[in-house]
């Protein structure tokens, strides 16, 4: 009996520790073929110009590397951009006017004022002749921000006050632009032309840094009996952030919504933000306000909302905020020495490290013996060139 | 032995020579303190009877009685009248006995052919009757086939009229009624089934009556009786001792066709002993999920599906007690002790009046009776788990008896070998059950049944998981008349779980949920006559629901202490059914049951702006009730309507429109029951639920009734049913109204059943094409789930396949298969990513739009039975076998993780391998 019951154990274990079991698992996803046009955008009302910008989903490969989910900065190869569209605002009656390709999927319209009584939709043809339209909308303005007010706490963190006197929005939705000035640790001086190393044509010492919001932030005052919104909170720049080095500035742009582009963008985001698990809940998509004319099957996604967006900018600079905030970079920056002719190595190391397109160290300065350049100081891109993270020209928007 | 030989002979002569029987003219007898011989000696001699009698046997007897002019027979009834003698007239012999009246006609069959009418004739020429008082005195036991009882006070003519039988099926062994028996009136073509009681009543013409009686698991049998006037009879059959040759189901096969019943099944525990399941425990739940129309959403998971309905919409009775959580260790086990469980039974379609608060489904789980002559128990052994059961009588009078069953699981063994990952982990379970029953007397029965379940489940010692349920339930049922019986019920049912984090001492909690119902039930049954049968009565029950609640578990926890507040609810019923026979052909079954329910204070609820989507946005504020007001009261009709019309013997045609209403629900919007998911009353802010559903049947059995065969199709719709807005967070939501979605749902199908219930192979074969939709048309929900349209619920699965079957090869060893195929269920997965917002975003499909792979699981299972002596002290059998035979790995989950930068598809299977098993049972 003994012997019997060790046996059977010994079944059982084995089993046990099979028995749950992890295998891969591919949805049979591919005879739908899904190939949805994205929407996004605001047919905007007098004050500034309308951008539409139309993409195309992307496969879910299951199989293959696929772009990360937790990075929110997207890769350019991932957009798939929908060229050669044509884009049209329409009212009830027909064509009010068209918007131009900008390229990279965007389309845009130079600011035009709308009738507040009509309502507005966009057409949107593609270059295979396929019709997309959006629900017509009523126009809605997104009243003024009252303020843009900051607070110092453990970082810098922005609100956004705003109020309706007609108690007519009710819906809001907020995004913002950042932009700063940074500078790098180092100033190089010289450059390589691919072949020799050459005088920097411009300094790459100072450059602008930007950066657009990722969450969807939305509120909604229907609860309460006079439409305010009193400090939306924005976004908080954390106290360490080289954002803050210099010089920063924040563009917030408010926009109002209708209840069921409210809905839109609140599906949006409890749904994209994890994906499911064994006892998650159920997912799903947004409904969205486009359409497709020609074939009701073929899936498009986005809310294209009709009104005025108001925006805001306020700048911080260094001086404002403690003096306790520092930046420190990532990278140790110090010089070395590259030599066109090396004692020790006796080959021309300026020429292997420092000519090479692509190459990761920059030539900061020359090293002379006194009547010739014997090589250059070099450091790390990361330490002397600021386009590795930014632009050297300055926005259009920016006030010193 | 000598006097028996004799006997046969004497009644070969007597039934060969027909013509010569007994002088029908009248006799007068006056006799002051006669003895056996004086009585004898005069009717010798005033009739052409001769007596047989032993002389000792009959010293006491003196008889003082002055008859004029009545039948012979009458003057021998009133003779032997309140005395323990018996007398049996063949042809012209008399036979005095003690005791037993001795059996002067042979079992038919004996001599073949039996003339049709033999058993009627017969029993009409012997007119030795045995005479009962009626009254609250011993009610007689019909033992015997070929005996001619009577009930109601003998008079010398029968009257004209009907009169009502009724009394107990039980069985013979051990006292224990019998339940569901069919019972048959030959010459009126009557027929009629005992209740749970084992309660029969006919109402017949007066006048001698054969019936025939078939029970699960009892030898089919006959009885006659002359029927004077209202009076009782019980029946006490024989087990059916050879198992081979079992009709199992022939009482339900009857049943199957001939009851206005729809979608009601029923499995009896020997049926489902003949499944294979995991770890070789028979298993009730899993049964039932055989059945065509039951379905669950995968492996291991607690509860199931029942036409299209969701799992709290469902009500597991046990003994009458509602069981919430009916599962031990997650699923893997049904919390029900197969050993005292004697049948369950599944209402899918028409739901007799008398049940009520859920949409779906009646699982009525019935514990046996005690054996009241014996005492005897099971054990059984299996790798897991270990059971046993007692049952006997209660004192000496076969009155009282009792029945005890525990199981346990000592499964730890099994967790520590594991990998470390796990091994420190712990599970365990038990589960009680004592039942009692006392009979007071003929017209008074009181049965008390106590269940009592808890599981334990720790997690690596970080988490300890805990559930349990408690039930207790007292029945007292009274026979006012033969016509009229009446049971009065009341009971306590529990259920809490608790879960206890441990692993980090500042956010270390304890979460806990429980529900406490009190119940009180009335129902009674009237017999009007032989084509009215009304039923009425009457339930309440009181809620008392603690939602959730989360406190720290440790002195050194940060955790906020929270609780969804207490809510109470009384819900109560009052119904009134009517079967009507219309005609032999037509029977019509129409049931009224008004339900209604309050939801009752203290509580603090919150008002929201009429018309528009309740939300924090329209939350205007909160208006507080003090205790035992009512704050919101539900209530209305729900109608229950079948009909049957037979198509000669073994065809019928049955048609059901039902009504339901539901006012407690599960919160769950995950696929699966989650662990954490909490019970929630209808209140002033969440509807209750409603469905009706109509359904259609064809009944047919062949081959003598050991084939059965159905085909029904339904159609159903719900309303209010609850559905959440994405990414509702359930647990210990304050507002929960906010995130409710009242949904409409829609489930048809058809479902085809064949069952084979005799012979060497048995087992049943079940396909069922169903679909489930659901559609949140909510006016007030800006984006229903995909546009408002119709989806496939969770557990919409539209092919399933099920077949389970037994082979025995010889009487001791059987063979048993199980085949199980369904669609894979429903999931919504992410199908594409899009860039919008600033952010990269993954697409969904619809709601349910993707499925899962097919399941697919085969079964196979040896059983060895011991020897099949009946009077051996201890019976065996020992079951081996293989679960998921194929080894195939069906999916039980799916999910998706990004993982170094992809997305990643899983899923999850459990026993995703062959699982063999083996368990060994003793009876005793």
């Amino acid at each position: 009996m003994k012997r019997t019951f060790y046996i059977s154990s010994f079944i059982i274990i084995a089993v046990a520790a099979l028995a749950t079991c992890r295998k891969p698992f591919m949805p049979d996803v591919a005879d739908t073929n899904l190939n949805v046009l994205v929407v996004e955008g605001v047919i905007n009302n007098g004050l500034d110009s309308t951008i539409i910008k139309l993409t195309r989903s992307m496969e879910l490969d299951y199989r293959l590397p696929s772009y990360s989910l937790t990075t929110y900065i997207p890769d350019k190869t991932t957009i798939k951009p929908e060229l050669n569209a044509t884009v049209t605002v329409e009212d009830e009656q027909g064509a009010i006017y068209t918007l131009t390709g900008l390229g990279k999927g965007k389309y845009g319209a130079p600011a035009a004022v709308l009738n507040a009584s009509k309502k507005y939709h966009l057409k949107i043809v593609t270059s295979a002749g396929v019709v997309y339209t959006s629900n017509a909308e009523e126009v809605k303005d997104a009243p003024p921000i009252d303020t843009l007010s900051y607070r110092i706490g453990s970082g810098l963190s922005f609100y956004a006050n705003t109020h309706d006197g007609t108690n007519k929005t009710k819906y809001y939705r907020w995004e913002y632009e950042e932009a700063w000035r940074f500078r790098m640790p180092i100033r190089s001086m010289f450059v390589t032309d691919g072949r020799q190393i050459i005088p920097r044509p411009y300094s790459v010492e100072f450059c602008f840094g930007h950066n657009n919001s990722v969450n969807i932030m939305l509120a909604s005052t229907v609860k309460q009996t006079n439409d305010i919104i009193l400090e939306q909170p924005i976004t908080t720049v954390a106290s360490n952030e080289e954002k803050l080095t210099i010089r920063y500035s924040i563009l917030v742009k408010q926009y109002a919504l209708s209840q069921a582009a409210y809905e839109f963008w609140d599906n949006m985001r409890r749904n994209t933000e994890n994906l499911g698990g064994i006892f998650d809940q159920q997912p799903s998509a947004p409904v969205s306000n486009i359409r497709c004319v020609t074939d009701p099957a073929l899936p498009a996604l986005g809310f294209v909302s009709v009104g005025a967006v108001r925006t805001k900018r306020i700048y911080i600079n260094k001086i404002q905020l403690p003096s306790s905030w520092q930046y420190r970079n990532p990278n140790t920056c110090g010089t070395s020495a590259r030599y066109i002719y090396d004692l020790r190595t006796k080959t021309n190391s300026v020429e292997q490290d420092l000519v090479p397109y692509g190459s990761f160290d920059v030539p900061v300065d020359t090293l002379s013996d006194g009547l010739k350049v014997i090589g250059y100081s070099a450091t790390s891109i990361f330490c002397a060139d600021c386009t590795t993270k930014g632009v050297v020209t300055r926005p259009y928007f920016w006030r010193d | 032995m000598r006097i028996f030989l004799l006997l046969f002979f004497g009644l070969l002569i007597s039934s060969a020579v027909s013509a010569q029987t007994g002088n029908s003219t009248p006799v007068s007898v006056n006799y002051t303190s006669a003895g056996i011989e004086a009585i004898v000696t005069d009717l010798e001699s005033k009739t052409n009877y001769h007596f047989y009698y032993d002389k000792p046997v009959f010293d006491s007897l003196k008889v003082t009685l002055r008859i004029e002019r009545q039948s012979f027979a009458a003057v021998l009834e009133q003779i032997f009248a309140n005395t323990p003698y018996q007398f049996a007239i063949a042809g012209t012999d008399v036979f005095l006995t003690k005791g037993t009246a001795l059996q002067t006609t042979l079992v038919p069959g004996i001599f073949e052919p039996v003339p049709a009418d033999y058993i009627a004739r017969k029993a009409a020429a012997a007119t030795g009757t045995r005479k009962f008082a009626t009254g609250n005195e011993v009610v007689p036991v019909a033992v015997i086939e070929n005996k001619t009882y009577v009930v109601g006070t003998r008079t010398n003519t029968i009257g004209k009229g009907n009169a009502t039988i009724a009394g107990y099926i039980k069985e013979a062994k051990n006292g224990e009624p019998i339940i569901g028996a069919s019972i048959y009136v030959v010459d009126t073509k009557t027929s009629a089934a005992t209740d749970r009681f084992g309660y029969y009543s006919l109402t017949l013409p007066k006048g001698q009556h054969t019936i025939l009686i078939k029970a699960i698991g009892s030898n089919d049998t006959r009885r006659q009786f002359i029927l004077y006037a209202d009076g009782k009879l019980n029946i006490e059959m024989s087990e059916r001792i050879e198992k081979l040759r079992e009709v199992e189901i022939s009482a339900e096969k009857v049943a199957n066709v001939r009851s206005t019943q729809m979608g009601a099944i029923k499995m009896n525990i020997k049926t489902m002993k003949e499944i294979p399941t995991v770890f070789g425990e028979t298993d009730v739940l899993r049964a039932v999920t055989l059945l065509p129309g039951v379905q669950t959403v995968g492996e291991s998971t607690t509860g199931f599906n029942v036409r299209g309905g969701a799992v709290d919409q469902n009500l597991i009775l046990l003994n009458g007690a509602t069981v919430y959580n009916p599962a031990h260790f997650f699923g893997f086990f049904s919390a029900f002790n197969p050993d005292v469980v004697k049948d369950v039974e599944l209402y899918k379609s028409t739901i007799p009046e008398k049940f009520g608060g859920r949409l779906s489904s009646v699982l009525d789980v019935a514990d046996r009776e005690g054996n009241k002559k014996k005492f005897t128990g099971t054990a059984g052994i299996g790798l897991l788990t270990s059971r046993a059961s007692v049952e006997g009588p209660i004192g000496s009078s076969e009155k009282t008896s009792f029945i005890f069953g525990g199981r346990v699981t000592y499964s730890d063994w099994l967790i520590k070998s594991l990998p470390k990952l796990y091994n420190k982990s712990s599970a365990s379970f038990h589960d009680l059950n004592l039942d009692i029953s006392h009979k007071f007397n003929d017209k008074n029965d009181l049965y008390i049944y106590s269940y009592l379940s808890k599981d334990g489940f720790s997690l690596n010692d970080s988490s300890d998981y805990a559930y349990g349920n408690r039930n207790v339930a007292i029945k007292w049922k009274h026979n006012f008349n033969n016509k009229f019986y009446g049971v009065v019920s009341g009971g306590m049912d529990h259920y809490n779980y608790s879960i206890a984090d441990k692993d980090n001492v500042v956010t270390a909690q304890r979460i806990k949920m429980s529900i406490d119902q009190s119940n009180f039930k009335t129902d009674f049954t009237y017999y009007v006559n032989t084509k009215h049968t009304v039923t009425f009565g009457t339930s309440a029950i009181l809620y008392d629901l603690a939602p959730g609640s989360r406190s720290p578990s440790t002195s050194g926890s940060l955790i906020i202490p929270d609780a969804v507040p207490q809510q109470k609810g009384l819900e109560a019923a009052v119904y009134l059914g009517d079967k009507f026979d219309v005609t032999d052909k037509l029977s019509l079954s129409a049931g009224l049951r008004f339900s209604g329910f309050g939801s009752m204070g203290p509580a603090i609820v919150n008002n929201y702006i009429p018309g528009l989507p309740k939300s924090e946005a329209t939350f205007t504020g909160t208006t507080v009730y003090d205790g035992g007001k009512f704050i919101k009261t539900y209530g209305g009709p729900e109608v229950r309507l079948s009909g049957r019309y037979t198509l000669g013997d073994n065809t019928s045609i049955k048609a059901g429109y039902n009504t339901m209403r539901q006012y407690i629900h599960l919160l769950t919007n995950t696929t699966a029951i989650s662990p954490t998911d909490v019970y929630q009353l209808s209140d002033a802010n969440i509807k209750p639920q409603y469905g009706d559903q109509v359904s259609l049947g064809l009944y047919r059995n062949l081959k003598a009734n050991t084939v059965e065969t159905s085909v029904e199709v339904y159609y159903k719709r719900l309303r209010d049913y609850l559905d959440y807005k994405d990414g509702a967070t359930l647990f210990l939501n304050h507002n929960i109204e906010r995130d409710i979605i009242s949904t409409t749902g829609k489930a048809y199908g058809v479902e085809f059943l064949v069952r084979k219930t005799a012979g060497t192979l048995t087992g049943l074969a079940s396909y069922a094409y169903s679909r489930t939709f659901l559609r949140q048309d909510d006016p007030m929900v800006a984006s229903p789930v995909n546009r408002g349209e119709y989806y496939p619920a969770n557990f919409d699965k539209p092919h399933a396949f099920n077949f389970t079957g037994s082979y025995h090869i010889t009487h001791r060893y059987s063979v048993a298969l199980n085949m199980t195929y369904s669609t894979g269920r429903p999931i919504t997965a992410p199908v594409a990513k899009y860039y919008y917002a600033g952010s990269e975003r993954v697409f969904y499909t619809d709601r349910n739009a993707v499925r899962i792979p097919d399941y697919f699981r085969t079964d196979i299972s040896v059983t060895f039975d011991g020897n099949h002596k009946i009077n051996q002290r201890f019976h065996s059998s020992v079951t081996a076998g293989l679960y998921n035979a194929t080894g195939r790995a069906n999916p039980y989950s799916t999910f998706f993780v990004q993982e170094a930068g992809r997305v990643n598809g899983y899923q999850m299977s459990i026993f995703a391998t062959v699982l063999p098993f083996i368990n060994y049972n003793v009876r005793f």
